[in-house]
């Protein structure tokens, strides 16, 4: 498999003969997949033990594209193959079971499956599997890109709309665009400082990770403590920081999640902002009312994915709404891993991927993301079930974050039109890496045009780009590199944010008036319990803080 | 003969023998294979002879080994449900849970219940299959035979 584009001979357009490994021990199902799949004009190779499916794969180095696992192979725990593949041969790996409990389909993604089938798998369920491939695919160009430019186009944000089409030249078309995001990612306000290699935070990196965060106590811990727990020579306290970011992210928008469930609708900015945040509130608070505040957790929750990346945050959005339509079928938030009760089906087909990777129904999303319910202010109420899978990808770490609602419910008609992108279909994939760089985000400069004079750094007075400038302009605390880290996910963010934001101005007059009666709302909450990096940041409510980028974001949102 | 063969069908949907698994098995028939399920269902009741004889071994033991049978059973499930063993399926789960809980006896009944829907479906369909083989393919039907 070439980095760019499908270098196997194929006859025929993409998907077909897309080759599958599919490795299961019970025979009558095999048979009944690779008929399945024959019929869906993929390659099939069978294997019945996870030995032989190993020796083939090192075997035929690039000769299969996919990998179809059951979770229960008598020889070798089907995770463990999972681990092998995915991370040493990175190939797409998607796992099957007769079990859908949240947990296992949980243990599933944090080892690294792009999705998690369950049994009886119908064809239509197969036919889709090709995303998972080429969304790899792009991971990978984008990585290698990112790395040989790191000065690309970097506020040349192009509306990537034709990322979900995979036509013609899927790969390489989407390849600048993800790479303008990653940009924005690694881009710490120091370009310099710029990673010298894409940092892939793999399955063990992961791991290690949160074995260092739990051993150090998730409120006490900082990226240099982490980075000498950790011991992995080549990761450098930025990787790391970054990486804490999404996590806390990840986990508020998991608290976020759980809160969503009870609330129903409007946006309780209060409720958001009870409860200490565990780092990102703040931003999260302030986000909430973009679905940007989504895409953190998503963003955080991506950490499993290999990429932290812009495009992450990006799809976050996307993988947000999906996320949160797909939360039925997903894991149902209850961090107990309820089974769930549909399909748990982790990251269904289309539209984003990871994660996601595929989960799927559980009772309790309330999919605000009615995207399309008309709702004029600006209710995000996102409900992130999915996230919650990640929580448990995060080791069941203590979510003190406060429950940011983004209810993004009102996006109404205008949303709605955005909702292009937008997953709110059910399926999500938890993989979504792909940025989904979204559009309109001119707009966003209407959304924010509010801007709050009074913070030093007017982040929501400019575009996205000024915001994420400003953002790093402000960063003085002293927990820089959180915040650095935050600022580039916010940046993510904004750009996902901001592609939303254009909607969202239609909305109403800017939009911003939208954001004003957010922000009464939450002023009290927003500020109020920050402090969010160890306290560095003090969201006061009225902000006036100089402190940190993230109060003046949320007070961006706020001010008239 | 064609009707014969859709009411057989029917009715077996009906009383809950199979459900929609099989009709996706179907879907995948083709001329490339004109008895994939026949096929499938053979291999099936081959493959879970196995795991029924495992079952009873394991069932014989005194105290009982929940893990292991649990096990078993999982896989078990898996291949019923491959192939929409309706019934079948529901006693899987059925005794799942009593593995999970510990219920020896309601396991050893709950698998009682099973051997006869597992019995009962496999003859079903060996009726079924014989028919579908008389009848012929779909399109041969109306030929004169």
């Amino acid at each position: 498999m070439g980095s760019s584009g499908f270098s196997s001979p194929r006859s025929g357009s993409f998907p077909e003969g897309l080759r599958v490994l599919v490795v299961d021990d019970d025979l009558t199902c095999l048979k009944i997949l690779e008929k399945m799949l024959k019929k869906c004009n993929y390659k099939v190779t069978t294997c019945n033990l996870t030995r032989e499916a190993l020796d083939l794969l090192q075997e035929r180095k690039d000769g299969f594209d996919i990998v179809i696992c059951d979770v229960n192979m008598p020889d070798m725990d089907g995770f463990k193959l999972l681990e092998h593949v995915g991370i040493k041969m990175d190939l797409p790996v998607i796992m099957m079971s007769v079990d859908g409990e949240t947990s296992r389909v949980m243990k599933g993604i944090q080892h690294g499956a792009c999705d998690y089938l369950l049994k009886p798998i119908r064809i239509k369920e197969l036919q889709n599997i090709w995303q998972h491939v080429v969304r790899k695919r792009m991971h990978e160009a984008r990585d290698i890109e990112s790395q040989d430019e790191n000065q690309m186009t970097r506020n040349g944000k192009e509306p990537s709309d034709d990322r979900c089409s995979f036509s013609g030249d899927i790969v390489s078309g989407k390849k600048r665009k993800t790479v303008e995001n990653k940009h924005r990612h690694g881009e710490h306000g120091d370009p310099s400082s710029e990673k010298k290699a894409r940092l892939l935070w793999n399955v063990e990196l992961h791991q290690k990770f949160m074995k260092a965060v739990h051993q150090i106590g998730l409120y006490k811990v900082g990226p240099k403590k982490i980075l000498e727990l950790m011991g992995v020579p080549s990761l450098t306290r930025e990787n790391v920081a970054s990486h804490l970011q999404k996590y806390r992210l990840y986990l508020s928008r998991l608290q976020k999640e759980n809160e969503l469930k009870a609330a129903s609708g409007g946006l309780k900015l209060s409720d958001i902002y009870s409860k200490e945040p565990a780092g990102n509130v703040c931003l999260q608070s302030s986000m909430s009312q973009n679905s940007l505040t989504v895409q953190r957790s998503v963003h955080g929750h991506d950490i499993m994915n290999h990429n932290h990346d812009a495009k992450i945050c990006n799809a976050n959005v996307k993988g947000i709404l999906s996320v949160a339509a797909e939360a039925k079928t997903a894991l149902s938030t209850d961090m107990t891993g309820p089974a769930l009760s549909s399909n748990p089906r982790i990251s269904s087909s289309h539209s984003f991927g990871p994660l996601h990777s595929e989960v799927r129904s559980a009772p309790k999303i309330d999919t605000q993301y009615s995207w399309s319910g008309g709702v004029p202010s600006f209710q995000f109420k996102q409900e992130i079930r999915p996230h919650f899978q990640s929580e448990q990808l995060f080791d069941h770490l203590p979510l003190p974050m406060p429950q940011l609602q983004a209810d993004c419910v009102s996006h109404n008609s205008t949303c709605s039109s955005k909702e292009t992108d937008k997953p709110i279909e059910p399926n999500i994939n938890l993989y979504y890496a792909q940025n989904r760089s979204h559009v309109k985000v001119e707009n966003t400069a209407a959304l924010f045009s509010v801007q709050p004079e009074p913070f030093p750094c007017s982040v929501w007075s400019t575009t996205n780009q000024g915001l994420e400038q400003n953002l790093y302009d402000n960063v003085e605390c002293p927990e820089k590199n959180l915040i650095a880290g935050m600022g580039s996910s916010l940046r993510l963010w904004d750009e996902e944010c901001i592609s939303y934001q254009g909607d969202f101005s239609p909305l109403d007059a800017g939009g911003l008036v939208h954001i004003e009666s957010v922000d009464c709302s939450n002023q009290g909450g927003l500020i109020a319990d920050a402090p969010n990096f160890h306290n560095s940041v003090n969201f006061e409510c009225d902000y006036h803080s100089d402190q940190m980028g993230y109060p003046v974001i949320d007070q961006g949102l706020f001010i008239t | 003969m064609q009707r014969q063969l859709a009411n057989m069908k029917q009715s077996l949907f009906d009383q809950g023998y199979l459900d929609e698994q099989f009709i996706q098995l179907e879907e995948l028939q083709d001329d490339a294979n004109p008895n994939f399920v026949e096929e499938v269902v053979t291999l099936y009741y081959r493959d879970s002879a196995r795991l029924i004889q495992n079952l009873e071994q394991a069932l014989e033991k005194n105290p009982l080994d929940f893990g292991k049978l649990d096990s078993y059973m999982h896989q078990f499930k898996g291949s019923s449900s491959s192939i929409g063993a309706k019934r079948v399926k529901i006693e899987c789960t059925q005794f799942r849970e009593y593995c999970r809980t510990g219920n020896a006896e309601g396991c050893k009944k709950t698998f009682q219940q099973l051997k006869k829907e597992y019995a009962t479906l496999k003859k079903k369909l060996e009726v079924y299959f014989q028919v579908a083989r008389q009848a012929g393919p779909v399109e041969k039907a109306c030929r004169p035979k």
